[in-house]
């Protein structure tokens, strides 16, 4: 047995060197079976132990050397410094300016509403008609693609996260085909209700539901590239739609639905023509068993994906719900009535948080590396201090989305009377004065700061894999926004709906807190979980 | 080779894969009448594919019947159990009634896996446990809330066989002492099935290797190595039968309590109608060349095979070696050896070639094959080779001298410099090569034949399907 001697005392000198061999091998041996396990790996055989060591056979040279080994690998030196860590995450400015970046696109639409006096869904031409029904066309081409598009920015990552870039590849088409399919079926029962109902005039239907299928492609390949990380396409695909449009319109005369059309086409085809290339070649460059990647069983990735579906399809729904209660409020011409005060002041303040919500960016990369090292520093005894440690990082981050929120709203806040005091600029003036638009304004920020606010515990909870909790808090959100909302403008005036927006932001804001506070208490088994 | 040569036997595959995804390599003869795949690890849920294969109302009765109170007064005691056995003797299991894996497979015939694994209440039990036996453990073994949440997970992936169904057979034939003969333990402890180990390698001095060099904390090596070994250590419990493919493996299994009468030692063999003796092919003609056939990963020990190509070079600078076998067994280690290659000057000397579709083919490009493994069994390359009349330089590990002795160069692992030398010595004495090789073939021939290795399966399996136990709660003692 190991640790058993036998025949001739054995040199000692020849014992701590196999010794030192065996600890530059394995470093530590955990016991004697290991150092046997060396000494073979080493070419040391029975008939060595025997004739070189004095020992009976391997097993019993490894019960000698094993003490020694233990001894050697404390006296030795590594042979070389423990490479530097490469960084886990980008640095923070970094990150906050990727976040700021998807900004970008929606950045350049506005300067081309300002400069064109169109973008690519918008004109300033358009009748209160034309933009109520391409209003509608726009909220319901987000609510439907969004939870398809979150849900491929989930699976995309997890087949990429193993090198299976195929399965990317492929479960990117199905997507892409499965969000077009239903974008379809939806636009075409949205557009038949519609003439059925006679509430809309059969041309305008024809023409929402050509923009609301091209916004809905459009969309759903963004939701690609964002997935690849192909931030400079979707800036590239805006400004080549928008090119072709303003070609279209300003240079050769056509229409403006005929142009937007084409501009918006031309953004999906260099959104999927980049978005294609790119998942081909990666695809292409995958090697080995990674090529033969099949796809998981399908009700698995229904069941992991589901969380993000919902949560996609009920925060966009979150976005456009308070627009969709005011604009129906009251006696109007169609069911659905844009209104540009209230628009200009939800636009205003969802620029105030554009700083905050390129925080969120930070806290997306930051989460998973504090979480990494919390594990790997803290001792298994030490549980309690690993979970305070995620809470009190959490607050931390919450104060500083708050001050960038702050310093975000008052920056806009002087902007625009900076504005507004200009000589020349009577229109900003008279827009900004409005009483509508200076309301929504107010509670517009608030209640998107309280949303960003939300969306930093989501990311909290999205990070140690709770996506559901996230579910759970929108819900109440929802139900509050309704309720508020409906109450406010069916009671008083239509813009009182931007109050559902803050009561149901608050309800996300102290829904989705108590979910991380509950998570936070108990990270190290989240975190288990989650994997 | 087996299912084909075993025409009379009906077999059902237990495929135990890393992955998912897995391509058959070899046309599957009638009689493997069906595979079960148990697949480890994977992008999405493993537990998943296996799920798949039932009836989706079972699944909901699974998951149904996996609440709290299941997982509490069911699963919870099991995984202690479980942690306990891990540092058991053989005598304390048996007085429990039986292994914990058993009573885990059972439990999970009827519950969710993934519900019962990531139970709050599971992890909680765990720590606890940990948190107990942390107290005997060395500083540098204290574990962290990382090593904690690892080590579960990886109780979680390498014990996926306790989820699969298990096919009724009459002799259950694993060839691995590891986590897929966990199948053979079960069948044993269930049905009383003859179980038979056969074991290529050792796979407890593999795991010591593996475990000893992975960049693991030293908690994490402690706890997959007693968990590895406690299931080796159940699979020759649980064996009729342990046939190691060499008398040189049989010194490790003797160790683990596998008693001396159990031990039946069956070679490998190759079929020499198909690995025969060709000329080189064009291609390679008019140049020295070495070839192997290995996966590429540590244990192959390449880059000691590519420093003995730099020392083969100095003596013959046309000298062409060519390595055959998987790239994606351990990307690092494949970067590493590729480094290697740059460093020593040797891309037009020595080619990382990939997988070689006619393993018969393969061995007829070289002059002679070449064997740098650190650990070994038997290995087949080396009787191909022999059977191909290409003598074969092999380190002298496992079963290599047995069989190459007298027909072929056997040199120290990890010595670069004699591994070159022999190399050397071979591709200069024409001769000698040739005597050497059709030594080789000759010796295949008498002695490792598949037929020879068929045969005495054969025998084997009439002997055990006979012997079939009463279940394990009917029988005294528990284990074979």
């Amino acid at each position: 047995m190991i640790g058993t001697r036998t025949r001739t005392e054995p040199t000692q000198e020849g014992l701590v060197e196999l010794a030192r061999l065996v600890a530059v091998r394995t470093g530590k041996p955990l016991d004697a079976w290991a150092v046997a396990a060396a000494l073979e790996s080493e070419g040391v055989r029975d008939v060595d132990a025997v004739e070189r060591y004095g020992r009976r056979d391997v097993f019993d040279l490894a019960g000698a050397v094993y003490p020694l080994a233990v001894g050697a690998s404390a006296e030795r030196i590594p042979s070389e410094a423990p490479a530097a860590r490469p960084p886990a995450h980008p640095s923070a400015p970094r990150a906050c300016l990727r976040g700021a970046f998807f900004f970008v696109p929606l950045a350049i639409q506005a300067a081309s509403l300002v400069v064109l006096g169109y973008s690519q869904w918008a004109s300033l031409d358009f009748s209160l008609a034309q933009a109520s029904t391409i209003a509608v066309a726009v909220g319901a081409s987000f609510i439907v693609t969004a939870g398809g598009a979150q849900a491929l920015g989930y699976l995309g990552p997890v087949f990429d996260g193993s090198g299976k870039h195929g399965l990317t590849e492929r479960v990117t088409y199905r997507m892409l085909l499965t969000g077009l399919a239903v974008a379809l079926v939806v636009g075409l029962t949205l557009g038949l209700l519609g003439t059925l109902s006679g509430a809309y005039p059969a041309g305008l239907v024809r023409v929402g539901v050509v923009y609301y299928m091209l916004l809905s492609a459009l969309w759903l390949v963004t939701a690609a590239l964002y997935m690849i990380r192909a931030y400079a396409a979707m800036v590239l695909a805006t400004l080549s739609g928008l090119a072709v449009a303003g070609a279209l319109r300003s240079g050769a005369g056509v229409g403006i639905y005929a142009a937007q059309w084409a501009g918006l086409g031309i953004s999906v085809l260099v959104s999927v023509g980049w978005a294609a290339a790119r998942l081909r070649r990666r695809t292409r460059a995958t090697t080995g068993e990674r090529r033969l990647a099949r796809m998981p069983p399908l009700a698995t990735m229904r069941r992991q994906a589901a969380p993000y579906f919902v949560y996609g399809t009920l925060y966009f729904g979150f976005l456009f719900f308070d627009r969709i209660i005011g604009w129906t409020a009251g006696e109007h011409p169609l069911p659905v009535w844009f209104r540009t005060p209230y628009e200009l002041g939800l636009d205003g303040a969802l620029v105030s948080i554009v700083l905050g919500m390129a925080f969120l960016e930070v806290l997306v990369t930051a989460l998973p590396a504090l979480t990494e090292t919390l594990q790997e520093r803290t001792r298994a005894r030490e549980l309690a201090d690993h979970n305070r440690a995620h809470g009190r990082f959490h607050a931390r981050q919450l104060v500083v989305i708050g001050a960038l929120l702050a310093t975000g709203i008052a920056g806009v806040y002087f902007a625009t009377q900076g504005l507004a005091q200009m000589a020349g600029l009577h229109e900003v003036r008279a827009l900004l004065s409005d009483p509508v638009t200076r309301s929504v304004f107010a509670w517009g920020v608030a209640g998107y700061a309280l949303l960003c606010l939300g969306l930093a515990n989501a990311v909290f909870l999205f990070s140690l894999a709770r996506p559901w909790s996230v579910v759970r808090a929108l819900v109440p959100a929802l139900a509050a926004d309704a309720a508020v909302g409906l109450a406010l403008s069916r009671t008083g005036p239509y813009w009182h709906s931007v109050f559902g927006l803050t009561a149901g932001a608050l309800v996300f804001v102290v829904a989705s807190g108590a979910a991380v506070r509950r998570v936070a208490r108990e990270a190290d088994y989240a975190y288990y979980a989650s994997f | 080779m087996l299912c084909s040569g075993l025409d009379e036997v009906d077999f059902t595959i237990y495929a135990v894969t890393a992955a998912p995804e897995v391509r058959l390599r070899y046309e599957l003869p009638p009689n493997a009448r069906r595979i079960v795949h148990v697949p480890l690890w994977g992008a999405v849920e493993p537990p998943d594919y296996i799920l798949a294969e039932l009836p989706a109302a079972e699944v909901r009765a699974r998951r149904e019947a996996t609440t709290p109170e299941a997982i509490e007064s069911g699963f919870v005691p099991l995984l202690g159990r479980l942690l306990g056995e891990m540092h058991a003797a053989r005598a304390d299991i048996e007085a429990g009634g039986g292994p914990a894996v058993w009573l885990m497979w059972r439990f999970f015939q009827h519950h969710d896996w993934r519900t019962a694994w990531k139970s709050p209440l599971t992890w909680r039990a765990f720590v606890a446990e940990m948190g107990l036996a942390a107290a005997e453990r060395d500083d540098d073994e204290q574990p962290t809330v990382d090593d904690l949440t690892n080590a579960l997970q990886l109780l979680y992936n390498l014990l996926l066989p306790l989820s699969a169904p298990l096919p009724r057979a009459d002799l259950v034939h694993t060839t691995i002492a590891g986590f897929p003969g966990l199948a053979g333990v079960i069948a044993c402890c269930e049905h009383g099935t003859p179980f038979l180990v056969t074991e290529h390698g050792v796979w407890v001095r593999e795991r010591y290797i593996s475990v000893s060099t992975a960049s693991l904390s030293g908690f994490l090596k402690r706890f997959l190595m007693d968990l590895s070994t406690h299931v080796a250590r159940l699979n020759y419990l649980c064996a009729a039968v342990v046939s190691p493919v060499t008398g040189y493996n049989v010194r490790w299994e003797l160790h683990y309590d596998v008693a001396a009468e159990k031990v039946q030692a069956i070679p490998n063999g190759v079929d020499p109608a198909v690995f025969v003796s060709r000329p080189k092919p064009e291609e390679t003609r008019g140049r020295p060349t070495v070839v192997a056939a290995a996966r590429i990963f540590a244990l192959k020990d390449i880059e000691t095979m590519i420093r003995s190509a730099a020392v083969a070079r100095e003596s013959l600078p046309e000298v062409d070696y060519r390595v055959y076998g998987a790239l994606d067994a351990d990307p690092p280690y494949v970067e590493r050896c590729r480094a290697l290659i740059a460093e020593l000057g040797l891309e037009d000397t020595f080619a990382l070639a990939g997988h070689h579709s006619n393993p018969a083919g393969l061995f007829a490009e070289g002059d002679i094959s070449v064997l740098s493994s650190i650990s070994e069994g038997f290995p087949f390359t080396v009787l191909e080779s022999m059977a191909c009349a290409r003598p074969v330089i092999a380190t002298d590990v496992g079963g290599v001298r047995e069989a190459l002795e007298g027909f072929g160069i056997v040199v120290p692992p990890r010595d670069h410099v004699a591994l070159g030398a022999a190399a050397v010595r071979l591709l200069r004495d024409d001769d000698l090569r040739a005597h050497l090789g059709r030594q080789a073939r000759e010796h295949v021939l008498a002695r490792y034949r598949t037929a020879h290795m068929v045969d005495a399966y054969r025998e084997l399996y009439g002997r055990l399907a006979d012997r079939r136990r009463p279940a394990l709660a009917d029988r005294e003692p528990v284990f074979a």
